[in-house]
């Protein structure tokens, strides 16, 4: 999924995915159900997106889709570089599992950038920024099975911004974590996030943190998925946040109650 | 523990009413368990012993332990048993390698290629169940009664049993793990050597050891019959003889074969995997 080249551009230059009419069917036991259909989503340019919806909506195969793990069957889906592509379109982060167990914290983080084709002596370095920036230096050495859960999905993002791409794709990265952690890693994500200005698309089951990260909030309605409401959280909440300040925010409540308003709604129509 | 309901509604625990458990839930302490597992063979040893000596059981089948031991101790200062013990493992070691290194690299390549796994895995399913002794006298045919026929049928015993445990270890590797690959744009090169080779070793490992049995095995028989040196032929010869404590010596020596492969492997598990929970 690319730029097609030559293309006429059909947005502005603050425009870092354009998506007209995306459908996605699967094969299940030889039928066909849609996943996706007609998903229409402009994507800025550094913006933090963020996905809701309820479970089974397509939120996560719209984020395959961008990382290329999944193939449109109709549409158009465009990403434009932010220069000359030389950077990595995108990297993602994965909900659990993504590390790999064989190899050390350090291994894990530069992994992005082996693969991009770095020399190893660059890689090391930019792999302990990244480890240093996650807050992982003791750990640089560990393996996956000795770290905790948090620490194990901080080497995740760790992994993902090292790369430098210019979209991150992030499905559910804290949903598995406890509380604290999940607070702990909201901020860590949204000072990294701040420091490199990236576009971030960020799906979730969790309103409250759709709400505390995001600049916009793409609602989507489920079976097939499709885009029900955008709401923009950048103009009420501004940055840069404490996730705490946003939830003591008195206009916090009133957002939330609008968007688990639509998801109710999708609830009672599919129930 | 206990629960008592105060008057003004609170609950106090008073500990040490417990019901006591009979079960014994902690395991024993390392110096009792090595203990008892020296003493068990030691204990039937000594059983064995007695009963051979005493007439108990047929000394001329069940020779003493002690005599087995004396007879594998003046063995091991001669030349003749190193000889044969030297020719059974240049033949175990060089079968092993030749059935396990390709099979190692084809089950990496099955495990990641559907189209690879489409064109192998019929093959493998209609010859897998062929038992590999069998063909002993075909790769006989082929390759001579010389130690090409024996290398050959020890290696494809192993290459089919390392092989369906690297495909199957490729495929358990959890799908998020290669996807972190695909969606990091790595190519064929990197799969296979950071994520598939790594990702299946633990099966690969397990398949390799249970190709060793096998192979301890297939070497054994093939040695009973289509040979004239080696650890079988030394059993096998024992027995036309009757020279049973010498057949107990051959015996006694495949066992420390196994031995040393099983601790050769335990050592290859340590400096392999690194990562895992012990």
């Amino acid at each position: 999924m690319s730029a097609i080249p030559g293309s006429p551009p059909r947005a502005s230059s603050d425009v870092k995915v354009d998506i007209r009419g995306l459908e996605v069917e699967f094969q299940m036991r030889g039928s066909k159900f849609k996943a996706l259909d007609g998903i229409d989503l402009t994507i800025r340019r550094g913006e933090f997106l963020v996905i809701v919806g309820p479970s089974g909506c397509g939120k996560t195969t719209l984020l395959r889709v961008l990382a290329g793990l999944e193939e449109a069957s109709g549409g158009d889906v465009r990403i434009f570089d932010d220069d000359n592509g030389q950077r990595p379109e995108s990297a993602m982060v994965f909900q659990e599992h993504g590390v790999f167990p064989w190899m050390t914290v350090r291994e894990n983080i530069a992994f992005g950038l082996k693969a991009s084709g770095m020399p190893r002596k660059a890689r090391r370095d930019i792999a302990d920024e990244y480890i240093e920036r996650v807050g992982l230096t003791p750990f640089a050495k560990a393996y996956p099975h000795q770290l905790s859960g948090g620490m194990r999905q901080r080497v995740s993002v760790a992994r993902a911004f090292a790369t430098d791409a210019q979209m991150l794709l992030m499905d559910e990265p804290f949903a598995a974590l406890d509380e604290q952690t999940k607070l702990v890693l909201q901020e860590l994500l949204l000072r990294i996030w701040q420091e490199t200005s990236k576009t971030v698309l960020y799906v979730t089951h969790s309103l409250d943190e759709a709400l505390v990260l995001g600049d916009r909030i793409v609602v989507m309605s489920g079976r097939p998925g499709a885009v029900k409401d955008v709401i923009d959280v950048a103009a009420v909440f501004q940055r840069p946040r404490k996730v705490a300040e946003v939830r003591s925010d008195e206009r916090y409540g009133s957002m939330f109650g609008r968007i688990w308003g639509q998801l109710r709604q999708e609830d009672e129509a599919a129930s | 523990m206990s629960t008592t309901l105060q008057d003004d509604g609170t609950r106090t625990l008073r500990e040490g009413h417990a019901p006591t458990l009979k079960v014994r839930k902690r395991p024993l302490n390392r110096r009792a368990t090595l203990a008892l597992s020296i003493a068990s063979p030691v204990v039937l040893l000594l059983l064995w012993e007695v009963a051979s000596r005493s007439g108990m059981v047929d000394a001329r089948f069940f020779p003493a332990p002690s005599g087995v031991f004396l007879a594998l101790a003046k063995r091991l200062t001669g030349s003749e048993l190193w000889g044969h013990i030297g020719i059974s493992l240049s033949r175990i070691v060089i079968g092993f390698l030749i059935g396990a290194v390709p099979a190692v690299i084809l089950g990496l390549a099955m495990g990641l290629s559907a189209v690879i796994r489409a064109i192998v895995q019929p093959l493998v399913d209609a010859t897998f169940p062929v038992p590999k002794l069998a063909i002993l006298p075909l790769f006989i045919l082929i390759f001579g009664l010389g130690e090409g026929s024996k290398y050959m049928v020890l290696a494809v015993a192993v290459f089919f049993i390392v092989l369906v445990n690297t495909a199957a270890g490729v495929r358990a590797i959890d799908t998020t793990q290669l996807e972190v690959g695909a969606s990091f744009g790595a190519s064929r090169t990197i799969m296979f050597f950071y994520i598939a080779l790594p990702g299946a070793v633990p099966f690969i490992l397990s398949g390799l050891k249970l190709g060793m049995n096998v192979a301890l095995l297939v070497i054994v028989a093939v040695e009973f019959t289509g040979a004239s040196s080696g650890i079988g032929y030394l059993i096998w010869n024992s027995w036309q003889v009757f020279k049973v404590e010498q057949m107990y010596v051959g015996l006694v020596v495949t066992a420390l074969f196994g031995f040393g492969f099983a601790g050769l492997f335990a050592l290859l598990e340590r400096v392999s995997m690194p990562w895992k929970r012990r």
